[in-house]
Parts: structure tokens; sequence; C-alpha cells
């Protein structure tokens, strides 16, 4: 069903470890730790990509990897036809949003100032059109009211539905979820869920790490199973979760559900 | 009501050779306009200065560059702070500035400047850190270089951090200063003291002296806590 | 820069040569015994030099900045002069916490010109004969005398006598034949075997860094005020204990009671005597000025 769509992320060979270097208190070199033993992926435009599998079994580094947070060891990525290197990771950051697990707000900025800050420093915009973005995003994430609050006065559920305002006030062709709704108080993870599934029928390109499968279920396009660092499955969740086949994901879906 | 009488007429003799007598108010005077150039010259200059080696310092430990500055700066913080105030003062004065005739004052800026830019720049450096990393990873992911992401994101809030601990560093510098009579400097302490050898009684010079400081002080921490005030509206 | 560094370095020499002088010398006898030879030495060669000394006589110190030691009579008397234009019309005074340090700022051209007691004047010239010259004129007479509490005249009437005592049988001057003229084999006072001390304990207040009336030598206080302080204290049958401090808080320990007598080279003023007594002049000295070569 993805056949006749634009790639838009090429993942080959993508590896991550830990440690092995020299640091200060250690004796020789700090012990080695292998997060990802070489992922390939491709993620076309429009995908809704959900990332489950067993804490600590990469899911979360690989995602950062993606931009760069984390710096890969090995492996190439491409997007949107460019690598992924270090010179050229802020023009691409750019078109590749992120939200946090704790939301990350700027605490020193109000709500709307959080939108227009980069879009305006990076000359993408210009004042007047940050602003009027910011307000558009505010009334579509529904919190117009809280414009001038700073984000220490905002609920959890709040402070996320910010963030992914912030996300797309750059308006990026990818947006990257780092288990967007694990720090909020169970009230709040619907608001949050249901933002994002309303992003989800825009058409953008979404990266989820989670583990709502409720969510992974009904909204996203392809399920992607992590576990020992390689890719394990990558299924429609239909067949993933009607169905599961390696034994891995069957334990993990049966602590899960 | 004799005794009183007496110690009445003593104070307002021993309060008139403070001050009244050959015009000594002005030594004061003088002395506290000496203090405050020497200790808010210092202050700028170690806010200016520990600024820079803290943006050094902490560009150095996240990405690993500016390796010469960093290990310059590490020198620069062991030798200040290892090392007694008077003792740079005296060799600022004697030594680094030997057989130059100059002004004393711009020298003990100088020196102060120097010695309290080290306590500043690990104040900075402290406050930078304090800051989770989550706010720099959320700048950068929206497209900011390091750069930007550090002025517009971590120092703000590390300023507003740090507001405190730089306070009392220039209430500390302030009262520092009064070693600047070593070098013969006519600062507010050295005042007293020429008062005092006139004088021979040191009660109204010395308790003169300390309230001028106090209020200074007091002055300080006004300003401190007004801006803390300030910089707090992110608070809620 | 390189020169200013070379100079820098020349001026720190100087430093430790004038802290090592005040400190601990005079037990080496070459320069103790050529101390006032070198001094002489020093104003012959100035005079036959005299197109680089910039300040000859006491009139030259028009406009000039004199470097004195806080609360000396130094410091009261230039203080006096400072634009005074019936008299040496100063510039200004800066008024150092020690002698030395006066003496190494205007080693390091930061002042030009320093007063002080001749006989120091004189230790510091020999320390740096090359640099530094004292006027042959001195700019004024003056006796120094013990500094007592008004609250205890009996002291003062006890010291009177003793005073009188030691100037006579000759004891006074055997401290001076060992410390200003440097008489060869000179011992100074030294406490007779089996002085008791019935009456307890005097503290007497100095600073010790005026060689050759007060200063540290081996650690210990010596010089002619602590000898002579001693000599009176055998006399009055009392122990000594010296307490080292800063000149300008000498009479103010006095007064204070933190010491019974202050003792430091310290001239009889007007100003002073209406804080403490004054005991009888035990010697006789001058105001002098050092400029450099």
């Amino acid at each position: 069903m993805t056949a006749n769509k634009e790639k838009i992320i090429e993942v080959r060979g993508l590896k991550k470890t830990y440690g092995g270097e020299k640091k200060r208190g250690y004796k020789g070199l700090t012990p080695k730790l292998d997060v990802l033993k070489g992922i390939d992926i491709d993620i076309y435009r429009g995908d809704v990509v959900c990332l489950i599998g067993p804490s600590g079994c990469g899911k979360s580094t690989f995602l950062r990897c993606l931009n760069r947070l984390e710096k890969p060891t090995g492996g190439t990525i491409q997007f949107e036809g460019a690598v992924v290197d270090e010179a050229h990771i802020d023009k691409l950051r750019q078109k590749m949003g992120m939200v946090f697990q704790h939301f990350n707000l700027f605490p020193h900025m109000t709500v709307k100032e959080n939108l227009e800050m980069a879009p305006v420093l990076l000359k993408l915009k210009s004042k007047e059109e940050a602003a009027k973005r910011a307000d558009e995003l505010l009334a579509r994430v529904g919190l117009s009211d809280k414009a001038d609050a700073y984000p220490a006065s905002l609920s959890g559920g709040q402070q996320q539905r910010i963030a992914i305002a912030r996300a797309l006030a750059m308006d990026p062709d990818v947006i990257l979820f780092d288990e967007p709704t694990s720090a909020l108080d169970p009230e709040m993870v619907g608001e949050v869920l249901a933002l994002m599934k309303e992003l989800a029928h825009t058409g953008i390109t979404m990266l989820v790490v989670t583990h709502e499968m409720g969510f992974a279920r009904e909204v996203s396009n392809r399920v992607i199973f992590i576990d020992e660092g390689i890719i394990q499955e990558d299924e429609p969740p239909e067949e993933l979760f009607s169905n599961p086949k390696n034994p891995r994901l069957k334990a993990f879906l049966s602590k899960m559900l | 009501m004799a005794f009183f009488q007496n110690l009445w007429a003593e104070l307002v003799s021993e309060f008139t050779a403070t001050f009244i007598a050959e015009q000594r108010y002005l030594l004061f005077l003088n002395g506290l306009k000496t203090t405050l150039i020497v200790a808010f010259g210092a202050a700028a200059m170690g806010v200016v200065l520990g600024f820079v080696i803290a943006y050094i310092r902490t560009t150095h430990d996240h990405t690993g560059h500016l390796r010469i500055l960093n290990a310059l700066c590490k020198l620069y913080l062991t030798v200040i702070r290892g090392t007694p105030t008077m003792i740079q003062l005296l060799i600022m004065y004697f030594i680094i500035f030997g057989s130059v005739k100059i002004d004393k004052v711009p020298v003990a800026v100088l020196a102060f400047g120097i010695n309290s830019g080290a306590y500043v720049a690990e104040i900075f450096r402290s406050g930078i850190m304090s800051i989770p990393p989550g706010q720099m990873e959320a700048a950068r992911s929206l497209g900011l270089n390091y750069t930007q992401a550090t002025w517009k994101i971590i120092l703000p809030q590390a300023v507003k951090n740090v507001l405190p601990a730089l306070g009392n560093e220039v209430i500390v510098l302030l009262k520092e200063t009064s070693i600047s009579g070593y070098i013969a400097l006519q600062d507010l302490t050295k005042a007293g003291d020429i008062v005092r050898s006139r004088t021979y009684s040191p009660f109204f010079p010395y308790i003169s002296v300390a309230l001028m400081y106090l209020v200074l002080v007091l002055g300080l921490e006004k300003i401190l806590g007004y801006l803390e005030g300030r910089l707090a509206r992110s608070d809620r | 820069m390189k020169k200013i560094t070379r100079r820098s370095f020349l001026a720190a020499a100087g430093l430790s040569a004038a802290l090592a002088l005040t400190a601990c010398s005079s037990t080496s006898s070459s320069t103790a015994a050529s101390s006032s030879a070198a001094s002489e030495a020093a104003s012959e060669a100035a005079s036959s030099e005299a197109s680089t000394q910039a300040i000859q006589t006491l009139e030259d110190l028009d406009g000039k900045t004199v470097g004195v030691q806080l609360g000396t009579t130094g410091d009261l008397m230039m203080s006096e002069e400072v634009g005074k234009a019936d008299g040496l019309n100063l510039a200004g005074v800066e008024q150092y916490n020690k002698a030395a340090d006066a003496v190494q700022a205007l080693l390091t051209n930061k002042i030009d010109a320093v007063c002080i007691d001749d006989q120091v004047a004189k230790n510091f010239v020999a320390a740096n004969p090359d640099e530094l010259v004292m006027l042959d004129t001195a700019y004024a007479e003056e006796s120094y005398a013990i500094a007592v509490s008004k609250d205890n005249p009996e002291l003062t009437e006890a010291l009177n006598g003793a005073i009188a005592e030691l100037m006579s049988d000759g004891t006074l001057d055997a401290i001076l034949d060992k410390y200003i003229a440097k008489v060869e084999g000179a011992t100074g006072y030294v406490s007779p075997e089996g002085t008791e001390y019935p009456n307890g304990t005097l503290v007497m207040a100095t600073n010790a860094a005026f060689d050759p009336y007060e200063y540290i030598e081996n650690g210990e206080i010596v010089g002619i005020d602590a000898e002579f302080a001693k000599a009176l204290c055998d006399k009055l049958g009392y122990e000594l204990e010296i307490e080292d401090m800063e000149f300008d808080s000498i009479i103010a320990a006095v007064v204070s009671g933190k010491a019974d007598f202050g003792m430091a080279g310290m001239t009889v003023t007007p100003e002073r005597e209406e804080q403490i007594d004054f005991t009888d002049t035990y010697c006789t000295a001058a105001q002098n000025i050092i400029v450099l070569k």
C-alpha cells in the first residue's frame, strides 16, 4: 500500500553503541552497550508509524538518531534525499519536528513566544506571520486563552499540546513523537492522543514511540516492533495486533494488553 | 545626670573631631566614591570576564571545541582562586604595573575584576549546567544551532537562576575592596583608618564606615530583589 | 613589553631586598657596619650625578607626591603640606600601611619621595644604594617618647624615673652604640641574671617594621625600643610582653587598655598628647626625605 508513495526517510544499517570511550573516573574505556544493531527502514510521506517494544529496546534511541540528538555510530540516514549529518543537521531539523516525553517548553517565554521564537529567529517567517500562525495553532490545539501564560501555569496535557503546536509552528514535513503521553497523568492522556489523531488525518508524516497500543491500532498505518536493537516486525496494525507471529512480539503484547 | 551630660559632650566632641574638623567628612565622601567606583567597575569587569569564561568552559563540555581556551580558563581559575586577593592586588600594583606611574583606581578595578571573574565564571557555569538537557535538545530540535540555543534558551534561564549567587558575589566584592588601602588607595576603609590615625579614637570612624558599607549592601540587596522579582514572572 | 617585564622583576627584587632588610638583616655584618657609610657615599654619588636626580632639595618637592606610613609623624607633617603655598606645596600624600610599601612605591615610580624617620631612611637607602638617596636637609627634628594612658599617671612617673636612671648610667648609650653607631662588639642591653618580676607583666604596643628602633630578627622583635623597654621593665620589676601591630593602632591600643604603653619611635605631638600622656623623651631623631637618584 506504500509502494507508490514518496520516500521521505531512508535508514540503512543504523547502529548505535554507547560507551567504549575514554571518560574521567574510568580506568580505560567505559563499558560498551549496543543499543541499535543495524536498522534498515524506509518511511514514506504521509506514514503514521508507531514504534513499540519493551523498554530499553532502542526505540527512543532510534527516533533520536533520526534528528541526530543521538549521534549514530554506524549506518546512514537520508531525509528528503539529503544525508543527515552534522554539517546539514540544523537545516534538516527545521523540517523534522520533535515532541518530547517531558514537553521541554521554554519556561522563560510565554506560550505564544514558545511558538514564535524559532520561525522568527531562523528567519523563516516575519514577526507578523509567526504571530498569525501561532494564533492559528493555539486555536487548533484549543488553548487560545493561554497565549500569554507561562508554561509553568499549565497542566501537563496543556503543555504537551503546546509542545505539539510549537513543533507545528515550523511547518515540518515529519514530526517525531518520543513517548508523548508517558509523563502525563492518566486523565490528560486522552486530550493529547486526540490531538495527535487529528494531526494524523491531515496527512503529515508521524513517527511515534508509544506504549498506547490503542492509539497504534487505531491511528497508525504501520507498527514497528523493535527488540534487541533490531526491527523484529513492520506490519499494518491490524495484521500485527491480530495475528502476531514473532514470539517476542507475542510475549510483549501479552504484557501490554 | 551629670554623667549623661559628660557622655553627650564627649560624643559631640568626638563626632566633631571625626567628621567636621579639617573637613574630614570629605575624606569619607571621597573614600565612599572610590569604593563605589572600584567595586562596581570590578563587578562589571568580573561579570563580563566570568561570562566569557563560563561560555568557553560549557561550550567545551558540550561540544568538545575550544580545547586550548578551555585549558587557559582552567589555569586562570586555579591561579586566581588559589591565591589571596590581597596578594593579587599587591602583585598587580608593585609587579605588573611596576615602574609605571599609574592611577591606582584602574589598578584596583583590574585586580578585583580579574579576581571576581573567576568566581563569577563558576557561578555562571553552575547556572548553565543547572538547566535540564531537554531545553538544549528542544531548541536544537527546532533547528537552532548551538550558539542560538545557548543565547536564546539556556542563558536567559541560567542568568535568572544565578542572580542570587551573583548578587552575593557583588556584595562580597564590595566588602573585599576594603583591602585597597594596602596600595594606599583612599577607599572608604582607608578613610576611616586615616581619620582614626588623626583622632586616635576608633569609635566614630569605624562605626560610621561600617554603617556606610551596610547601607551600600542594603541598597544592593534592594536592587537585586527587584531584579529577581522581575525575572521571576515566568514562575507564575 | 619585554622591557617592562624585566623592570618588573627588578622591582620585585627591590621589594624582597627591602623586606629582607626590615625583617631579618643587620646580622650580616657587612650591611650593618656599612649602613651609614653607604648612605653618605650615596648622597655624594647623588650630588656628583646631579643631572639625573629630579629632587635635590626640599623646595623641589613642590607639586610632587610623597609617600608615608599611615599615622606616623611623617604622615601628619606631610599631610599638612599638601597644597600649602608657603610650605612644600605638595600635590598629595599617599598613606601606606608599612614604611616598606611606601619605599616600594617610590622604587616603582608610583610616588616622588618618601618622608620617614632618619635612621629608618638610612637603612632603606643602604638597601637600595643604586636607586635611592636621602636629601641632605632633614625636614624636621623630633623627639621620641613612650605613650602611656592618661588613666595611668603612676606608670608614666615610674617610667620617667627609670628613663632618667638608664640614661645617666649609660644603658641607653650602650643600646644606641649597638644599633645606630654600630660599634663593633657592642652588646647593648642584656637582662642581668636573677632579675625578678614581682610586679607582673607590662604589654608594649609597637610596630616592628621600623629598623633600627623595632624590627623582627629571627622571629623576635628587637631594636632600640625593644631593648630599652626591656631595660626599663627590668628596672621596674615587670615582665615585658611586646605586641606587634599597625603603627596607627598603637595609640588606640594604649588608650583602650589593650597595651600598657606604646613605644615605636613615637614622636611627641600636640595632637597625640590630647589622647595619651608621653614620658620624657629618650631619643631625638629627624624626619628625612628619600627620593630616587
